[in-house]
């Protein structure tokens, strides 16, 4: 096996190969220094990485608590007033029900007069009323 | 002690006292992540301001019973994606944030050449981390810091899997050349800032 590439160096240290390819990877290592080499600086490279120290926390995180918190109360309050239309909804609608009642009666009793008109038109000895009557 | 299903609970129930337990527990850890993908002061404030609003929108659709931090470390993730994507536009600026003030503090401690020379090596490698391609160290952190696995980075990242390795394979190369390539090194102690630091800071 010539040089290994990187990749596949960087996927040992990090014990992700699987079985077969390890093996040979092992392999190559025991008579490769370079690769040795290599293997040692990723293994460094990675413990680093896994190591560095956690960065330091700016004193402006107090006050976005505070900010946050606001914001929170802002939210529910919204949530809040968001949920109070859903119920003045009922009183809308029975208003509109009442509202339509007072045109309710009037409309019967437009209906009825021309269905009634209706009727005697048909009855009557008009050509439409013998056309209709025909078609029946 | 409050559990995360404690703190969801009551933040579901519109009780102030649970977003304010959420903030105590994890408002760090997610500033912390955003200014390791960041490498950037003010845009980790802000990208934990954020964060914090969206989850303080979506907490009522919380699943009670899951851990609170992979959601978190999502919505940070995204976060920090969006904005480093939207970065990518303008262009780039160096943030030393008290980078020599640090190697000056850690140098104060135990044995001074020792610690200077680690403070070093930690530096450079905080560097080279913050001169990645901002995909490429958002993969690494998430590998390295956060332990998670190809799978779960792809994602996270929302990237296919073999994009995610390459920009991980490609990432710690880039980075190893960089601890490799010569540097300034200190000398007399740390009396004298490394030129590098120096030019750069002002």
């Amino acid at each position: 096996m010539s040089c290994v590439d990187d990749g596949l160096l960087q996927m040992y240290v990090e014990g992700v190969l699987d079985a077969a390819e390890e093996e040979l990877l092992r392999a190559h290592l025991a008579r490769c220094l370079g690769c040795r080499g290599r293997v040692a600086r990723y293994k460094a490279l990675m413990w680093d990485l896994e190591h560095l120290p956690e960065p330091e926390l700016p004193p402006e995180l107090d006050q976005l608590h505070e900010a946050l918190l606001r914001a929170w109360e802002e939210e529910q309050r919204g949530a809040r007033q968001a949920r109070r239309p859903a119920r003045s909804l009922i009183p809308a609608w029975a208003g509109y029900s009442i509202g339509w009642a007072r045109y309710a009666a009037p409309l019967d009793l437009v209906g009825d007069l021309l269905s009634r008109a209706g009727r005697r038109v048909l009855a009557s000895p008009l050509a439409i009323a013998r056309r209709v009557r025909g078609r029946r | 002690m409050y559990t995360d299903d404690d703190i969801i609970r009551l933040c579901q129930q519109g009780r102030q006292e649970g977003f304010a337990l959420l903030l105590d527990r994890y408002q760090a850890r997610v500033y912390r992540r955003a200014y390791t993908f960041l490498r950037h002061r003010e845009d980790a404030l802000d990208a934990t301001q954020e964060v914090f609003l969206r989850v303080l929108q979506a907490v009522r659709h919380f699943q009670r019973g899951r851990a609170i931090w992979p959601w978190l470390r999502q919505v940070t993730t995204n976060t920090c994606l969006n904005r480093l994507r939207a970065a990518e536009r303008r262009p780039p600026t160096v943030s030393l944030d008290g980078e020599w003030e640090r190697l000056q503090d850690v140098a104060a401690e135990g044995d001074p050449e020792q610690q200077a020379l680690m403070a070093w090596d930690r530096a450079r490698l905080e560097r080279a981390l913050e001169a990645l391609p901002p995909d490429h160290r958002m993969a690494i952190v998430l590998r390295h810091q956060e332990g998670l696995t190809y799978n779960e980075i792809a994602q996270a990242m929302q990237l296919p899997l073999g994009t995610v390795k390459t920009y991980l394979f490609r990432g710690r190369r880039a980075l190893r050349a960089a601890l490799e390539a010569p540097a300034p090194m200190p000398r007399e102690g740390l009396a004298v800032p490394p030129a590098g630091v120096e030019g750069e800071a002002g």
